[in-house]
Parts: structure tokens; sequence; C-alpha cells
């Protein structure tokens, strides 16, 4: 163990700083770091931030190769927007959807907009599935010829024909006389595949008659979603201009918006609109405070400039690692790089101390234990997060941990290279030190059964506050939708009959021809849960385009129960003889014919099956989504998961929460260990007996903390936890600075109640926003804690600092 | 046997059919308006009818021509039922939120959530019911009149619904006694009643069926 007596500062003769390869060699390095940061940064993507909310989720199952897949996904549903015009006059409704078309269909921020629909799509559609009438049998095609009941088919095909109307053509029916072809087009229509919920295509566009409403939709896919540099340039922006001039120009129009670019972008607004008042707010009063104590633009712009630069090599870093950085990154990450500003604010203290020689080096040798400790506390924290699977963590522990460190180094090695000061401390600045000091006094004079209540007290507060903690880990409470958009949304899906349940299969396959073979298997399971109210429906890449396996079964079935019976058939419908041979021949040249993906791109399963399907992915397989619609009993779904076979069932919502939970355990403990691994480096510097003291402030600043939000109801989560890893950075500091300074307590109590304020300005106003409130509430309160407890508990074994100490100081 | 009946006589009905609705129509103007409005009128006094049914149905690629025969209920409450007989017993339901066609054997058909499907339905059931109203939301109504049979032609407003039905025709005196669907392919559907009564009400089985 080191001798815990530090060193006075008339004592350091030839502190390391001194030394000229340190003096040189600091700032060099400090520089080329930052050069390498900034080359790498101006090389690679500028600026792309990032509101998506979709991204900012942790991926919800841990092997890589189907987080990968979920995020190709997320990203696929970021970029699609729903969007009615609501008018009680159709005609109205349709010509304010088509005026929105017209105005953004141009728009290169768009990759596709859809607002009519060819009359020829049901005739071409009819088309392809007469063409592959033998391998596409439907369902219930499918089952008639199983049980050879040509009779049926006989008669299905006679009920079509004396129906009054028919959406399919009968035009094939001397080629395909058991209309399978028809069969198909019916069940495709029946499923809901071409046209679900109330929506149907009216007068070329795909409208809906609502609680005495017409709905008309447009549905765009943007080329970009999430992807924000300015709210100017989001595709949102645009939509919503559009949007108002239309309903001023159409009476009793509105617009009905659903998709994740609407969400992120209302995220993102009110996120920006939070920094923008947070950091504003937060920036003067900083300000104001720097200004007032030392009375010098020196150390206010020295430690603007270097929280500045902090969060420029934060950004950078991150844009590195991410090639994006989230917006909620950037909420988070400028508030923990305010933690710098506590490092230059101990050296600015020590800076106009005369007693220092006006020296960098000098206060360098005194402040370094307090902020390196402060520092690798951070860090040691911050580096566990960047393995964690949640993208916004990773970032958050990169952003602060560059970001930290260059306002470290800058610290250290630039700092010293500033000239000394001129002035000196006022005495009034000590008016504060004073009146801490004896309220300190006061709060270690009181007498034993006082202390014991009060202790009592807090215990009993601390029990009840545990009593009454809230564990929840809601990702909804990363976003709570605004008002209108919930209302548009629950329309939305009212209006389509697509509730979008967050929940679906991945299909991996070492073929497509697996995946699509698996998917049948997983489809039959998923039919029957249909019928039992489980889901509503589904939609898989199988239904439109069976296995190739599946499509010669159908096509030999086919060949074995309906050609030799078709004799009959054609001649019951009144055909000739030599439609029979045709029709023998036309069966036998299909041998080889199989529908593929190809086939189907340009058509509109082609794009169905752009939606659903992922592809081939690097870790050389396959992979296909099958979406579920109107979940009602998750469980009963997650019961067909076999990852053994390649079927992942992925809940998103509840899965994100399992995360965020198992997350918030691993955070508790990361912080644990990082408290333990601070502890031992502690006892290299301390006796334990001190070691434990300066522990005890941040844990117990947390417990007390942890204890005032159950109080307070407010929930526990990761968020908080994220907070709690904050508290040992400053609380330790606090301790071992108090230890540290009690030779200059001025320096000292100025350094910390200024640093403790400029945390708790920016910590704490986080409180007031949306995405990181517990977070602010957590760290403002356990740097504000840390900041009483520090003297009381953290020096208790040296002589107990005093008033006239700080006189004679 | 059947063969025999349909080579024989559908082309005669199909020819015959096409002739009848082969007119000079007028369009709904304030001249005829007041005579339309009557004729629905007089359709829609009618709650309940019954009676028979033969329909030619004609594939025009195909140069085919089906007929179907059996009875039809019309109920204003309940829909358009349609009792096929022959040559295969099938019934078709045209109710007010669906069409369903169904076979002996239990087997359902049901077509309800389709638009053009529901509207085709509706707007039978309109005709049926005398609603001029509804008819003119969805159709431009022609209209003439010779030797005591009225003859309405009605053409779909909505281009989607026209995609599937171009036109159609109804004639009749009292109640309609015959109408002609020809679809955008240039196929069409013929309908001839016959033995039309109007009962007060439906019998409990009827009821049932329409419940169904």
């Amino acid at each position: 163990m080191l001798n815990n007596t530090s060193p006075s500062p008339l004592q350091v003769k030839k502190p390391f700083w001194s030394k000229k390869l340190i003096r040189i060699g600091g700032p060099i390095v400090f520089l080329i770091l930052h050069a390498l940061v900034a080359l790498l940064f101006f090389r690679g993507p500028l600026a792309n931030i990032s509101a998506d909310l979709w991204a900012v989720l942790p991926s919800s199952d841990s092997q890589a190769s189907i987080a990968k897949v979920e995020k190709k996904l997320a990203e696929r549903a970021s970029n699609t927007m729903i969007i009615f015009a609501r008018n009680p006059d159709f005609s109205l409704a349709r010509q304010a959807t088509e005026k929105l078309y017209q105005s953004i269909r141009t728009d290169k921020r768009i990759e596709q907009v859809r607002f009519d629909i060819k009359t020829e799509t049901l005739p071409e559609v009819n088309k392809l599935l007469f063409d592959y009438r033998y391998q596409t049998l439907s369902k219930d095609s499918l089952e008639l010829l199983k049980d050879g009941n040509i009779e049926s088919l006989s008669a299905d095909v006679w009920q079509a024909i004396s129906a009054p109307v028919n959406l399919g053509s009968l035009d094939y029916l001397e080629q395909d006389p058991w209309l399978l072809g028809y069969r198909s087009l019916r069940a495709h229509i029946q499923s809901g595949l071409l046209g679900s919920g109330s929506l149907s295509v009216r007068d070329g566009v795909l409208a809906a008659n609502y609680e005495g409403n017409w709905y008309v939709m447009l549905d765009i896919s943007a080329s970009e979603s999430g992807f924000i540099t300015e709210t100017e340039g989001n595709l949102v922006t645009k939509i919503q201009a559009e949007i108002k001039t239309i309903t001023s120009q159409i009476p009793n129009t509105s617009f009905v918006c659903s998709g994740v670019p609407f969400h992120s972008y209302a995220s993102s607004v009110k996120t920006q609109s939070e920094i923008a008042t947070i950091s504003t707010i937060s920036f003067i009063l900083s300000i104001l405070l720097l200004i007032i104590c030392f009375r010098s633009v020196i150390p206010l712009l020295s430690s603007l400039i270097t929280m500045s630069i902090g969060i420029a090599v934060g950004m950078a870093c991150t844009l590195l690692v991410f090639k994006d950085v989230h917006l909620f990154t950037i909420v988070f990450g400028t508030s923990l790089i305010g933690i710098s500003i506590e490092y230059s604010l101990h050296y600015f203290s020590e800076w106009f101390d005369p007693e220092n020689g006006r020296r960098g080096d000098r206060i360098i040798s005194k402040i370094f234990k307090g902020i390196t400790l402060g520092l690798i506390t951070t860090l040691v924290s911050y580096f566990a997060f960047t393995l964690a699977p949640f993208p916004l963590l990773q970032q958050i522990a990169v952003f602060s941990m560059c970001g930290l460190l260059s306002s470290y180094l800058a610290v250290i090695f630039i700092y010293p290279l500033i000239p000394p000061s001129r002035a000196k401390l006022k005495p009034h600045r000590r008016v504060f030190s004073s009146w801490l000091l004896r309220f300190n006094e006061r709060l270690r004079g009181l007498n034993r059964p006082v202390v014991i209540i009060v202790v009592l007290l807090t215990l009993a507060f601390v029990v009840s506050g545990f009593l009454l903690l809230r564990v929840d880990n809601n990702v909804r409470s990363f976003y709570v939708m605004p008002a209108q958009l919930a209302q548009d949304e629950s329309l939305s899906s009212k209006i389509t009959g697509l509730s979008p349940s967050g929940s679906y299969f991945i299909i991996q396959g070492t073929s497509q021809e697996e995946v699509l073979q698996k998917e049948e298997a997983l489809t039959k399971k998923l039919e029957t849960l249909k019928n039992s109210g489980v889901l509503s429906s589904f939609l898989a890449a199988s239904r439109f385009l069976p296995s190739e396996a599946r499509q010669k079964q159908n096509y030999t079935l086919a060949g074995t129960v309906l050609i030799p019976a078709s004799k009959e058939q054609l001649l019951t419908l009144g055909f000739q003889e030599k439609s029979i041979n045709s029709l023998s021949a036309d069966y036998k040249a299909q041998s080889t014919r199989l529908l593929s993906h190809q086939i189907l791109s340009d058509t509109i399963f082609g794009r169905l099956l752009k939606s659903i399907k992922v592809g081939y992915m690097d870790d050389g397989s396959w992979y296909n989504a099958v979406v579920l619609f109107g979940v009602k009993d998750k469980l009963a779904l997650s019961t067909i998961n076999d990852a053994g076979s390649g079927i992942y069932f992925v809940n998103k919502i509840d899965s994100v929460n399992d995360t965020l939970a198992s997350l918030s355990s691993l955070a508790i403990l990361i912080l644990i260990t990082s408290y333990l691994v601070i502890f031992v480096g502690l006892l290299f510097i301390y006796p334990w007996q001190a070691s434990v003291r300066i522990a005890l402030v941040p844990v117990l600043a947390s417990v007390i903390t942890v204890a005032v939000l159950g109080i307070s109801g407010l929930p526990f989560n990761l968020f908080v936890v994220m907070g709690l890893i904050m508290v040992p950075g400053t609380g330790i500091d606090y301790a071992i600075f108090y230890r540290e300074g009690r030779e200059r307590l001025h320096t000292t109590i100025l350094s910390i109640t200024l640093s403790m304020l400029t945390n708790v300005f920016s910590f704490g106003l986080l409180a007031f926003s949306q995405f990181a409130a517990t977070f602010g509430v957590t760290v403002g309160l356990g740097v504000a804690i840390s900041f009483i407890l520090a003297p009381l508990i953290g020096e208790q074994d040296k002589p107990t600092p005093t008033v006239s100490m700080l006189q004679a100081d | 046997m059947r063969l025999v009946f349909l080579l024989l006589f559908v082309p005669i009905l199909s020819v015959a059919a096409q002739q009848e609705f082969n007119r000079q129509y007028m369009p709904l103007g304030p001249g005829n308006r007041s005579t339309i409005v009557e004729i629905f009128k007089t359709i829609g006094t009618h709650p309940i009818a019954k009676g028979t049914f033969t329909q030619t149905k004609k594939l025009t690629r195909l140069g085919r021509s089906f007929v179907s025969k059996g009875n039809f209920i019309f109920s204003a409450k309940d829909g358009l039922l349609w009792n096929i007989k022959t040559p295969f017993a099938s019934v078709l339901l045209m109710a007010n939120d669906r069409m369903v066609q169904r076979t002996p054997d239990g087997r359902e058909s049901v077509m309800g959530g389709n638009e053009v499907f529901k509207r085709f339905s509706h707007t039978i059931q309109a005709v049926f019911k005398g609603d001029t109203g509804l008819v003119e939301v969805e159709f431009v109504i022609s209209f003439t009149s010779v030797d005591g049979n009225w003859y309405l032609k009605l053409e779909p407003r909505d281009k989607s619904f026209r995609s599937i039905i171009a036109t159609m025709f109804i004639r009749g005196r009292q109640f309609i006694e015959s109408f002609r669907i020809v679809e955008s392919t240039g196929d069409s559907v013929d309908y001839v009643f016959s033995d039309t009564f109007f009962p007060e009400r439906l019998s409990l089985e009827e009821e049932k069926f329409f419940a169904q």
C-alpha cells in the first residue's frame, strides 16, 4: 500500500509534469490524437444524425445473424408510411389524396408511392395464376384433390359459371376446366392478400368507407427514413406542409398519417426542442457560475472549448464506429461530457491559488489523482456497455468515453500551457466555502442520539423507498406518442384491418427453397392457430410462391387426379374432343414449369414479397419473415419457436423489454464490478478504512437516490442504472478531493461546489425531458447527495476541517 | 340430355336476350325522372317476391353459353337468394353485407370482403327494393319504354366497378321481368324471371336460409 499522506503542494519539488518529455510530449500526443480523429471523421460519413425509433432498440435475439435480419426488417419498416385523406365525399377524399400524390411523387427521397391501382392488375394476376395453375394450387383445391373429390371441384366450376359476376375470368375454361387458376385467385382475394380490412379498389384507388367518412390511401416507401440533418430536409416536413395546403383548399378534408417515419420525426422534433432548451439553460447557468466565481474569461473559454472539443470527439468517434449517431445519444452524451467541465473546474480553482506558484505542472500534481480516478471510474463502467447488445447504449458509451478522455487529456496536457493567472481569489469567493464548512461542522457536532435518529430515519426512508420501488423496463417509455399520431395509428389499423403486432417469425435456411419449405410447415401450424383465434392473419411468401418441392407435388397430384377426369369435365362443359387432347399436351408441356421470385417480381405478389423477403445474408443463410397480424396470444405463437430448425419467433416489444430488463441486471453487475475495481484501486493508494469511506460516498448516494425514486413513484429502469453509473465518477471524485485538498480547502470546496452545480444543471435539467427524465433525476440526485456526504463520510479518519482551518488557509 | 339442351337452346335464348335490350335509351333528365321514380316506386311496393328464373351466361371468347335454372326469393330485409336447380344445384345469397355461394355438400364461398361483390349485391338489392337514390349514386341511368315495358340501362360511375361490369339492362312492367349484366370482358349474363308472385312473408325455412 502506498502512503496515504499526500505531499503538501510546496513539498512537490519536481512533479513529473515538469519533466520536459511530458511537458512537450503531452500536448503533441493530444494534438496527434485529435488530428487523427478529425482526419478519420472527415474521410468518413459526415454528420449522419439518426432519429429512427427502430434503430435505437436493442436486438431481441442474441444470435448475431438474426439480429442483422431484424435490423434489415426494421429498416424496411422505418421507410414505410401510409396516409389516408378523409372526407365524407369520396370524390373529395380522392382529389385530396391525388393532390398529395402529385406534390410528392417526384421527390427524390421517395422510392415508391402508390396511389392508383391499375384496372389491369386483377387480369394480370388472373393470367399468372392460370399459367401456373397446376403448380400453385389453392389450399381448398389441394384438399379436394387429396381427397380425390372430383365432384365438388366440378360443382364449383358450375357455381362459378352460374354466378352473376366473376372477379376472375372464365375465358380460360377450355384449358382449365377445373378453374384451378380462378380458385387460386379467389383464395387470395378471400385471404385478404389482394386487399384487406375495409379497403377495396374504388374508382381506381384503394379506399374505405368507415364511420361515415371516405378514406383514400396513399402508400409511400421512402428512400431514407430517420436520417435527418436538418428538420427542414425531412420528408415528413414536406408531407405535412403539403397536407396543410390541401386541407385549406378542400373543405372538410383531413389526413390520417401512420408509419415509423412520422413517429421518428415527432420524436426528433421533441428531442431537438428539449436539447435546445435544456442545453441553453444549462449553458447559461454554467457560464454565470463561472463568471461569478472566477471573474475571468480564461476559465470560461477554456472550459467551453474543452467541452466542445469533447463533444466533437465523442460525435466523431461514434460516427466512425457506428456510421451514424442517434439523437438520443447526443442527449445522453452531451450531458455526460458535462462532467468534463468538472476537470476544468478543479484545474481553475487551483489555478487562481497563488500557493501553486501559478504553475500548471504543480496544479496537475494536485488534481491528478482525483480526476484520474473519476475518469477511470466512468471509463470502467462504460467500457462494459460497449459489449451490450443495445445500439443506443453502445453509442452512448463510445460517445462518452471518447469525449471524456479528450477533455481529460486537454486538462492534463494543454491546460498547463495556459499562462499563469495574475488574479487572486477574492475573499467573497470564500463565503460559500465557509458556509458549507460551518454546515458540515454542525452536522459533525451533532450528539450521538441525534446522529442515531438521523441514521435511523435515513434507513427507514431507504427501506420504504426500496419497498415502493417499481421496476419497469418498458420500451414504450422511450417515446410517448403524440395524441393525434396515436389516434391516426389506431384508425389506420382499423381501416387496413392490419393490426401490427410487433411479432413475426424469421425463417432461416441454406437456400431459398429450404426457407420456403420450412415456411410451408410453419404456415400450416399458423393456419391452425388462426382458426383457434390466436392471430387474425399473417403474411408469408409461400402463400403466393410455393416451394419448388410443393409446386412439383401439386403438379403431380393435379396430373394424377384431374387429367384422367378432364375428358368428362370438358364434355360436360360442351367442349370438343380436340380440347381434351390439347389439355393433355399442355399439362405435359408444363412438367418443368416453376413459379419463381423472378417471375413474380413485376406483379403485385412481387411487391408483397419484397416486404417480407430478407434474402441472402453474410452468414451464408437465406431468410424470410412471416409477419403476423392481430396477435392475441403471443405465448401460443412462441411455442412454435424452434431455433434449431431455423424458425425464430420475434416478439419485438416484449423481447426488447426483456432485453432491457436483462441489460439492467447486467448494468447493475457492471456497477458493482466497477465499485469493486475502484475499491481495489483505492486500496493501492489509501488504507482500507479510508478506501471504504471513499467508496461509501457514491454507494450511499446511489442507495438514497434509488429510495427517492421509489418514494416518488418513478420507475427503476435501465436509464436509472445508467445514471447510477455516473454517480461513482463524481462521488468518489468529491471524496478524494476533500481528502486530498484539505490543506487548500477554499479551492477544493469551490471546485467541488462548482462541479456539483454544473452537474446538477446539466443532468438535473434532463429530468424535464421526455426521454432521459429518469436518467437526469438519478444523476442529479446522486451527484447532489454525494456532494453532501463526501465531507461527512469520506474523510472521517482525518482531523475535521473547520472554518478556522479555512480562515488560516 | 343436358348437353343436347345446351347445344340446342342456349344460342337461341342468348340472341333473343341480346336483341331485347338493344334499344335507344334516353339519359335520365327532368323529362323522364318522374317516370323512373314511379317505376322504382312500383317495384318497391313488393317487399317480398318469389319466382323462377332462367340464367344464360355467355362467354364471348369461348363462344359458349351456359344456362342455369332455379327459383329466386327476394326479401327487402334480407337480400336476394338464387336457388339454382340445374344443371348443378347451388345457392347464391346476396345479403346486405356479403355474397355467399353454397354447394349442396355445405361448402361455402364467401365473397363478402370484396368491395365490387358487395356493391354489386347492394345495387341488385337496390333495384329490387326500388331505391332510385342508391342506384343513381352508383350508376348513370338511361331509360326507354316500349309497349308497356320499361327498359333501364345502368352504367357504373366508378371505374373499378366498370372494370368488372360494363353495363346492366333491366326490363319490367309491374316488377322486374328480366335483366342483363354485360361484363367489361364482353361476357354477359341474362336473367329471365317467370311465375313471379308476392307473398306477404317468408316461410320459417326461408328465413332460416337467409340467416345462415
